[in-house]
């Protein structure tokens, strides 16, 4: 009884085909109430589609979804209390910003519907909420990208809904804007609590936002966990790779031991597992210096050095194989050592990540 | 001397010279020929004219034009807007030859399209027929005039909305759906809006066309004085009986009433457009 107090959406072996693109095969996913959630991958990973399944916009091929414990397949998108904000905001703009945000109370039943005074006052109260009641009488082709966003947002909100849904919804807007209106998400989400779940191919906004992450590709949920969990433990090389650069390097495990170029790396996590191994590194978990004593490492030539920001990034060629070595350091670091484009260095990761590769036989029956 | 418009810089250079072209072309095809209407007006006294103006026969004919104009536009605005909707928003097989039969009624020659009217709606056509079992006079009445006029104004609503209709983004339908708009309300509170000012468009074209039909209703109008005649009709009888100033004043007459009515509807539309100009 408890646990079913606490789930929100229940999402379960959701199906959804477009003729013949598969956008999703087969997503379970719980959602908790008052999280603030993030539909995380690159596009075409079916995320959008999960959430227009959600909003009752899209209706799913196969699989169960029900929200407060009823099952929500046969509600219309109407009926299932859901606020939406779309990607373009989809503003009525022949209404002015008011008449926006008071369109949910204008086009209730009548029984429901608040007197005119009453649904201006609302109206008026969410404009308040998200800073903009001073637009009230504006058109919103006379707003900012970032104002018709908010705006968006009141207009979904004015009707008190239990889920809010967003899609992309800093997408169109330029990085500086984007920042704040987060950071403003993050504020207005702990302020109503609205069980929320926002869609973004940007992992940095993602993992800085959201409560947990799910991380999906190709249809299917790839990773769920709390930001923390997906980037420091990720579940898998596609998580690896899409959370953050990464460098590549290819080895062999046998009993757990993974065998990388000249290092032996232990994976007990793996210990059943044989063959070709991926390990990844991340940028800020390799050494750079001049020499090592007494440790293996491999020689790399600097390319290119970008020191603005608050880390120093350097761009090596590996000396065997073709390929790139991206390297982090700290600006004290990077004074110390002070390399020189051009210049031969020795790296040493400090971490891997080690995934056992999938065979060809094992990736052409998944 | 300060220029009359300010100067400034376009990617597209040219203003003045596609300006004056435009005024020279208008002129040339639309305001000198017109301007000869008035002039043949002019050798008519006012109180010529106005008897001109004032006959029973010419009132009758210009509240039949206008009314029949007028119920037929809006008939081809609200099945217009159905016929451009379910063009857009459905596939269905054979619908690039319905879209073409769209255009039939501009292509053909009016003349062909009134006998085969008048011969349908007459009272022992097929549908004539079905009519008069009712007790409905269609053909050589008024009803006969709106069907001729609904007939050669159909293009005119369903082409000017289709585009607009096509463009409109399906989220603020969806936006309305999540929002708890029904059907009804989601057409009537952010479709319609947005159609508008075509649809005024089409209207107006629509209108404007109907009261300039002349081929298609004298054969099916039964060209009764005081019961079925045209403004057209009258005008071309004027001709007939060589009374070229009294044909003048009628057309000149229309022509401003004409004139006055497209404004007003333009006016409307340059109104919601200013609204609406920036996406």
């Amino acid at each position: 009884m408890e646990v079913e107090q606490i789930m929100s959406i229940h999402i379960q072996d959701i199906e959804k085909r477009f003729g013949g693109f598969i956008a999703l095969r087969g997503v379970d996913l719980e959602i908790k109430k008052g999280e603030l959630l993030a539909l995380l991958g690159p596009s075409g990973s079916g995320k959008t589609t999960l959430l227009r399944i959600i909003a009752g916009l899209e209706a799913p091929d196969a699989g169960v979804l029900s929200l407060d414990g009823e099952d929500a397949g046969v509600k219309k998108a109407r009926e299932r209390g859901i606020g939406f904000v779309f990607q373009h905001y989809a503003l009525f703009r022949h209404k002015t910003v008011l008449q926006n945000v008071a369109f949910g109370l204008e086009v209730l039943p009548w029984r429901r519907r608040p007197g005119r005074n009453e649904i201006r006052r609302r109206a008026l109260d969410i404009l308040k909420l998200v800073q903009l009641d001073w637009t009230a009488d504006r058109l919103p082709s006379q707003l900012s990208g970032g104002q018709r966003q908010r705006v968006a947002l009141a207009r979904a909100l004015v009707l008190e809904p239990k889920y809010l849904l967003l899609d992309e919804p800093f997408g169109a807007l330029d990085a500086k804007v984007r920042k704040e209106l987060r950071r403003w998400l993050r504020r207005l989400h702990e302020q109503v609590g609205v069980t929320s779940i926002f869609v973004t191919h940007d992992q940095e906004e993602a993992l800085e936002l959201a409560d947990r992450v799910v991380i999906l590709n190709e249809g299917r949920i790839e990773q769920v966990g709390t930001p923390d969990e997906v980037y420091s433990h990720p579940a898998n090389p596609f998580v690896t790779q899409f959370l953050g650069s990464v460098n590549l390097f290819h080895g062999r495990i046998r009993d757990g031991v993974a065998q990388v170029g000249t290092w032996e790396v232990d994976a007990p996590e793996h210990a059943g597992a044989s063959g070709a191994v991926f390990a990844f590194v991340r940028p800020h978990e390799i050494e750079l210096r001049r020499r090592f004593i007494g440790k293996a490492a491999v020689l790399a030539q600097v390319r290119q050095v970008r020191s603005f920001g608050s880390a120093v990034k350097l761009d090596l060629t590996r000396e065997e194989g073709d390929g790139w070595l991206e390297v982090e350091l700290s600006h004290e670091e990077f004074q110390n050592l002070r390399p020189q484009v051009g210049e031969w260095l020795l790296a040493r990761p400090r971490r891997f990540r080690i995934f056992p590769q999938p065979s060809e036989a094992a990736r052409w029956t998944a | 001397m300060a220029p009359f418009f300010r100067r400034r810089h376009r990617v597209l250079p040219g203003f003045g010279l596609t300006l004056g072209f435009t005024v020279f072309y208008l002129s040339v095809i639309v305001l000198i020929p017109l301007s000869t209407l008035f002039i043949k007006t002019a050798s008519l006294s006012w109180g010529e004219f106005w008897n001109v103006i004032g006959s029973a026969r010419v009132l009758a004919a210009f509240k039949l034009s206008f009314l029949a104009s007028l119920v037929a536009a809006s008939i081809n605005t609200v099945f217009g807007l159905l016929v451009a909707w379910v063009l857009v928003r459905y596939n269905f097989p054979f619908k690039r030859i319905i879209d073409g039969l769209v255009d039939l009624p501009f292509a053909l020659p009016t003349a062909v399209a009134g006998i085969a009217l008048t011969s349908l709606y007459s009272g022992n056509g097929w549908l004539g027929s079905f009519f008069e079992s009712y007790g409905i006079k269609t053909a050589y009445s008024p009803l006969g005039i709106v069907i001729a006029l609904t007939f050669i104004g159909l293009p005119f609503v369903v082409r000017t909305v289709q585009p607009i209709l096509a463009d409109l983004p399906a989220e603020n339908e969806e936006a309305a759906a999540c929002l708890g708009a029904g059907r009804l309300k989601t057409f009537w509170k952010v479709l319609l809006p947005e159609l508008k000012p075509a649809l005024w468009t089409g209207f107006a074209l629509a209108f404007a066309r109907a009261l300039g039909e002349y081929g298609s209703v004298v054969f099916i109008s039964g060209n009764m004085p005081m019961k079925t005649e045209i403004t057209p009709l009258l005008i071309m009888t004027k001709l007939d009986q060589f009374d070229y100033a009294g044909a003048t004043a009628i057309a000149v007459l229309m022509l401003v009433v004409s004139f006055l009515i497209l404004l007003f509807i333009n006016l409307i539309n340059w109104r919601t457009h200013r609204i609406l100009a920036p996406r």
